[in-house]
């Protein structure tokens, strides 16, 4: 099965959730709408051609200050069974409540921390969401464009 | 009946046995580990961020200090995800000449672990002689690339340069006496009774939560998955190589250390199919807007000198797109999301880090096991902090 018919596949199964799909450098990637999310990779994972059963990557993505929508998660699946990969975006503005889909693959739990202290990704139904990788004091949302990392104003403090 | 209270036990970040500054809150009922927290971070120092602000080569050098102990390994895997999204094919010698160094990095790589790992469970001896074999592969890449941990020697589209012309005898001097000490810590371990009782039934990982954790590597074949980004997803040729993958059964300490002793083996048989076999040629790829000049042509000629001087100084634009690229290092999947918005910088590099996916199962692996076992399985699951960090 071809990644066209694929997608054709999930069309049919969620026709409102799946926004469009583009195929670069033999990859493939759906962007599905972020209030359709649980649903669709629960049959990713579950239902043949896909069985998705391997969260391989979790990717905040932040477009920039006037970008609307400004933010996106992007998810990497792996299916070891059919040995191939499907990316999966989603796009929303700031103070979108995103579901965790830690509950789906478990390996999602610490990349969805990083999103959410990097780029303040708000996940909801997140069993455990804290900060991983920065300082519990830490103030700001590095991994954002508008983030400094040099200049005159790097010292001082940075307000999301 | 009384009340059950649970004692809470910090480890590290600055222990020994926990291979970097990592951090554990133990919460025991006796001996016996009811949870764990891990806390990671003390290392980070924002390496996603900076690539935003440099070149596509300018990030190579970073990519040495994620896992120190495997630099050719992570060059490989983020060159080769800039030049996937490039679309450009690199000359095969130069393929070939990656796989080597790739794979007598991963010898290097195990060797540490190994030293390590039976340093912690208290069998020193082991050190001494992978710690001795280890210096004679660092002395190799020493001479390819200049530098022991940090090569930086891959480029996008090729090689920095070609490998000096005593290589080949050098590598198949190590090659032709290296599965003898192998058999060699073979007599020290495997069948060792203190061995056998500190890692047999020790921090096991099932199936299905080993997929569900998203570990990769030798954590995942310890536990049955028989799963090789270099037979699944083949790159820099490695479909060309006959190669096994050796699996676990049980999932447990002891089945990881068969698992990565075996991959030396393995890794060694790729390391001679690929000397005997290797294309001759050159080593990057013919593309003035990608690739810089050779050296001795700067001096000589003014087109070559403005071509160095554009890639070195701007760099070069890339399409447009989205590409993930994985290899499979010695700890694992290592990969790079690039994002890339048409200019000469990446929008976004995501690096999908094995050490940071293998470590987030370390609760689930000793959840029960007693606290002694904790520096067992973590030296198993042989964390690199620089690379979890980030």
């Amino acid at each position: 099965m071809d990644y066209h018919e694929m997608v054709d596949l999930l069309k049919e199964r969620f026709p409102e959730a799946i926004q469009g799909y583009k195929v670069f450098r033999e990859e493939l990637t759906i962007d599905v709408d972020y209030k359709s999310l649980i649903p669709v990779c629960t049959f990713l994972r579950d239902e043949e051609p896909f069985k998705m059963d391997v969260l391989t990557d979790l990717a905040g993505l932040d477009f920039g200050k006037e970008a609307s929508p400004r933010f996106g998660v992007s998810y990497l699946l792996t299916s070891t069974d059919n040995v191939f990969r499907v990316r999966v975006k989603i796009y929303f503005d700031e103070g979108t409540e995103i579901e965790s889909v830690s509950n789906i693959w478990k390996s999602a739990e610490w990349p969805e921390r990083e999103a959410w202290e990097m780029f303040g990704i708000n996940f909801v139904n997140h069993p455990d969401l804290r900060k991983l990788l920065l300082p519990d004091e830490f103030d700001g949302y590095p991994l954002r464009k508008d983030f400094p990392t040099k200049g005159f104003h790097f010292e001082e403090p940075f307000r999301a | 009946m009384a009340e059950t209270r649970y004692m809470t036990v910090n480890m590290g970040p600055q222990h020994p046995a926990t291979h970097g500054v990592l951090r554990l809150l133990l919460e025991l009922d006796g001996e016996y580990i009811v949870k764990t927290t891990p806390i990671i971070g003390h290392l980070h120092r924002g390496v996603e961020k900076l690539a935003e602000e440099r070149t596509y080569h300018q990030f190579i050098p970073f990519t040495d200090r994620l896992d120190y102990t495997a630099g050719m390994n992570n060059n490989m895997a983020y060159v080769m995800a800039v030049e996937k999204l490039l679309g450009i094919e690199v000359p095969k010698r130069a393929q070939y000449i990656r796989v080597v160094l790739a794979e007598l990095q991963r010898i290097a790589a195990h060797l540490i672990w190994l030293g390590t790992h039976a340093l912690d469970i208290g069998a020193m001896t082991v050190l001494f002689y992978t710690f001795r074999e280890r210096e004679t592969v660092i002395n190799i890449l020493e001479h390819v690339s200049g530098a022991r941990l940090t090569p930086s020697y891959m480029r996008i589209g090729g090689l920095a340069a070609d490998v000096p012309e005593n290589f080949e005898t050098l590598v198949m001097d190590f090659v032709e006496k290296f599965p003898e000490y192998i058999d060699g810590y073979e007599t020290l371990l495997t069948e060792n009774p203190i061995w056998l009782q500190r890692t047999k039934g020790v921090g096991i990982l099932s199936k299905e939560d080993a997929l569900s954790f998203g570990v990769t590597g030798p954590v995942l074949r310890g536990s049955g998955v028989k799963w090789d980004i270099r037979r699944k997803f083949p790159y820099s040729s490695y479909e060309d190589f006959d190669f096994e993958i050796p699996v676990g059964t049980v999932g447990d300490v002891y089945d990881r250390y068969k698992v990565r002793l075996e991959e030396m083996r393995q890794s060694n048989r790729i390391i001679k199919q690929a000397i005997t076999n290797m294309p001759s040629g050159d080593v990057i790829a013919d593309d003035p807007k990608i690739s810089l000049p050779p050296k001795e042509n700067v001096y000589k000629d003014i087109d070559a000198l403005i071509r160095h001087f554009k890639i070195a100084s701007s760099g070069f634009e890339v399409p447009e797109g989205e590409v993930f690229f994985s290899a499979e290092n010695p700890k694992g999947e290592l990969g790079f999301y690039v994002v890339s918005d048409g200019s000469n910088m990446p929008f976004r590099i995501k690096i999908r880090n094995p050490s940071y996916f293998n470590l987030a199962a370390l609760p689930k692996m000793i959840e029960g096991c007693l606290i002694a076992d904790v520096v067992t399985v973590i030296g198993s699951i042989d964390i690199v902090l620089g690379e979890i960090d980030k």
